[in-house]
């Protein structure tokens, strides 16, 4: 009854032809609504750049950004040693395996069992680059990371502290290993100095590390 | 002709009839007889003598319409539309939103929400919006679980948009700030070092968060029967702020969604009920008053 009040034009139609009117426009416009609602949804949010990696920049002594000509082969040290047999006969080449092969000790083959670091190589004979992306171990607070160079003897080895954590995002992009970059330092062969620039080591692609090396750019 | 031009030009206003110009046109109009006669002669005098008297009596009218008489000013009477005084307190509504349960049983997530809404003046509608929002989704692909359920609440204002502010239906506009405290689960598959070796179990438990966001309101609301209305309404939700964990980013917000793109959109279909105690009547608009009689003018 107080509603009627409120209504100071009076519908020509009964009350059942208008809200019947006013359904089929408010069900016909949250339709339409809806359907723009669902097209607008859908998109992928996962970040292109799955990969976690320490991104590591290089510089010469003066802080300059530089491509560094020499040959370098990236390698670190596995937790752990592992087994491998190495057979010898005179006049022969030395054949090391990981597995061991009965075939050599039939054709007069020598073996010996011992153990050896689990190095891996991370970055094969990379040239002419100005940085480098490295990754990380997910469960060690501590990597070792050799620089081998074709022009220098020597090695350069950074020993990294860190902690490391897991991450999601979004539930359908997966889970990510980021990393809290805490000290670096590394021998002197050919690097000058290194430096941490930002600790925060995730999918986002700034760089974390420079390393300055030995001599200056002309 | 200025007359006729105010006349044309102010339609509300209510003309006063002329004395004139009704009675000569009428007599202007009478048709001579078209009876045949074989007589010519007897036919043009006839009718010769009819042009004859009816131009005598045009003089004769002529004649009178001459006679000078005073000028009489035509007054015109504005109707004064009086516009109802709405008061200011027109009561609550409560409303109920049925989209939030649709997608608690159609989807992996869904809200029971009840929404209090003030009436001022049919035209501001301050408004609280409460409800419980439950969320436990594992993705496909990935295996990750995210479970979530905690209350939320948001405070706003509407604003109708419509003309005609006495009418049931309405088409508003508004805004509002919504806040969740909330603690959620995400748990997945073990990670493993593809490099170093070794593995980990990745499950975590009620990491606390609080969330802060702002809505944008579109909505229309119709009459169905009584003191039910139904309506809907899109929602731009635009998060504010949201607790930082290293570990994961909320996926589901108790009262605003996913936090994927596309979440950000969102919408309502209520169930409306009138709550009108302490809503006073509205004055029905007076009849226009009567027209004050021009002098002179019968």
């Amino acid at each position: 009854m107080k509603n009627e009040s409120l209504t100071p034009i009076p519908s020509p139609k009964g009350e059942g032809s208008r809200m019947h009117s006013s359904l089929f426009i408010l069900h016909s416009s949250f339709i339409i609504s809806l359907v723009l609602l669902l097209c607008a949804c859908g998109a992928n949010n996962c970040p292109l750049e799955s990969k976690v990696t320490c991104n590591y920049g290089f510089y010469d002594a003066q802080g300059t950004s530089v491509k560094y000509n020499d040959t370098i082969t990236v390698t670190t040290l596995k937790p752990g040693m592992k087994t491998i047999y190495t057979y010898r006969k005179l006049g022969y080449k030395t054949v090391v395996l990981q597995t061991r092969d009965s075939s050599y000790i039939k054709n007069g083959y020598t073996e010996t069992v011992g153990q050896t670091r689990r190095d891996t190589i991370l970055v094969n004979n990379l040239s002419n680059a100005n940085k480098v992306k490295i990754p990380m171990s997910y469960f060690s607070d501590n990597d070792t990371i050799i620089f081998a160079y074709n022009n220098i003897s020597n090695r350069d080895t950074l020993y990294i502290a860190h902690d490391s954590y897991s991450n999601v995002e979004l539930p359908e992009c997966g889970t990510h290993r980021f990393h809290h970059l805490k000290t670096i330092r590394c021998t002197n062969s050919g690097i000058d100095h290194i430096d941490i620039v930002n600790p925060e080591v995730n999918y986002e692609g700034n760089e974390n590390v420079k390393i300055f090396f030995m001599g200056t750019a002309e | 002709m200025k007359n006729e031009e105010y006349r044309m030009k102010y339609e509300s206003l209510t003309p006063i009839p002329s004395t004139k110009g009704e009675g000569s046109k009428m007599k202007n109009e009478s048709n001579p007889s078209h009876k045949q006669s074989k007589n010519y002669s007897s036919f043009f005098i006839l009718h010769s003598s009819f042009f004859i008297l009816s131009f005598l009596c045009s003089l004769s009218v002529k004649a009178q319409g001459n006679i000078p008489e005073p000028e009489l000013p035509t007054q015109y009477v504005e109707i004064k539309e009086e516009k109802p005084k709405i008061p200011f307190f027109q009561g609550f509504t409560l409303s109920a939103d049925v989209v939030g349960v649709a997608q608690y049983f159609l989807s992996d997530y869904g809200s029971v929400e009840a929404a209090l809404r003030l009436n001022l003046k049919n035209t501001y509608f301050p408004i609280v919006e409460i409800g419980l929002a439950d969320c436990d989704i594992t993705d496909e692909n990935t295996s990750i679980r995210y479970k979530t359920r905690a209350p939320y609440a948001r405070v706003g204002i509407d604003f109708n948009m419509l003309k005609n502010k006495l009418q049931d239906n309405r088409l508003y506009v508004g805004a509002r700030y919504g806040i969740s405290n909330y603690k959620f689960d995400i748990s997945g598959p073990a990670i493993k070092d593809p490099i170093w070796g070794g593995s980990e179990p990745f499950s975590y438990r009620d990491i606390s968060a609080t969330s802060h966001w702002a809505e944008a309101v579109l909505g229309v609301q119709v009459k169905m029967w009584g003191h039910f209305h139904m309506g809907w309404a899109i929602r731009y939700r635009h998060e504010i702020s949201s607790t930082k964990n290293k570990y994961a980013k909320p996926y589901y917000i108790p009262g605003y969604g996913t936090t994927a793109e596309g979440g950000a959109l969102g919408i309502t279909y209520s169930l409306i009920f009138d709550l009108n105690w302490g809503m006073k009547k509205v004055k029905k608009a007076s009849p226009p008053a009567p027209l004050q009689k021009a002098r002179g003018v019968e």
